[in-house]
């Protein structure tokens, strides 16, 4: 009976210990997701700001040039 | 062997415990894969939209085109900045996330819990954002 009882808890104790080795395998993939999505977002807004600010520039100085050309047609005799 | 039980029982008690650690990364990996998303939705609808003004000054117009900027950058930093401050969220949410091993207590479960829904609300914020300029992003907020 000694036996079957030390039989059994040894089971169970290699039951729980595989599932701790799946929960710790899922965490680690979690982690490497999050941690993939973060390096991807990061480096997404940093595209962003600099694409934005540039194309903005680029417009405000199209305009600017448009803006001086008229008006230097205003002005012309 | 008993030992080696009482250790696995600790381990698995922690564990079972810890059920917010997954959902906590699984929430940040997804509202990063939001935010991205949206980033690169803001770069080319904001592409499309500097395209126009620059057609329109072209077209002789540089006045309208220049009052039509103005309104659109508006409208659109207030997105950038839905973007930036849920992308600012995330890294704070996955910096607060215990290692392995170390357990989580009621206390520290109710503030990932709390960031978890954040995260949440961040994600929906962005969505609303974008959609304000007309980007819809598929799968949230009625789709494309």
């Amino acid at each position: 009976v000694i036996e079957l009882v030390k039989l059994g808890l040894d089971t169970l104790g290699g039951l729980i210990t595989s599932w701790i080795g799946a929960s710790e395998q899922q965490r680690i993939e979690l982690e490497k997701r999050a941690l993939d999505g973060i390096a991807v977002m990061k480096g997404e807004r940093t595209l962003t700001h600099d694409a934005l600010d540039a194309s903005e520039a680029e417009t405000r100085k199209a305009i600017a040039e448009a803006k001086a050309k008229l008006e230097g047609e205003d002005t012309r005799p | 062997m008993i030992g080696r039980m009482m250790v696995a029982l600790s381990i698995f008690g922690l564990s079972a415990c810890g059920g917010v650690v997954p959902t906590m990364l699984r929430t940040t990996a997804s509202t990063a894969a939001l935010v991205s998303g949206g980033y690169r939705a803001l770069r080319i609808y904001d592409t499309e939209k500097q395209a126009g003004f620059q057609k329109r000054v072209k077209a002789g117009d540089p006045l309208g085109a220049e009052a039509e900027l103005n309104a659109y950058v508006s409208k659109r930093d207030t997105t950038l900045k839905a973007l930036d401050a849920a992308s600012v969220a995330v890294e704070s949410a996955y910096a607060l996330i215990p290692a392995v091993g170390q357990a989580v207590d009621p206390k520290r479960r109710a503030e990932l819990g709390a960031w978890i829904t954040t995260l949440m609300k961040l994600g929906v914020d962005v969505a609303s954002a974008l959609s304000t300029l007309g980007i819809r992003i598929p799968n949230l907020g009625g789709g494309q």
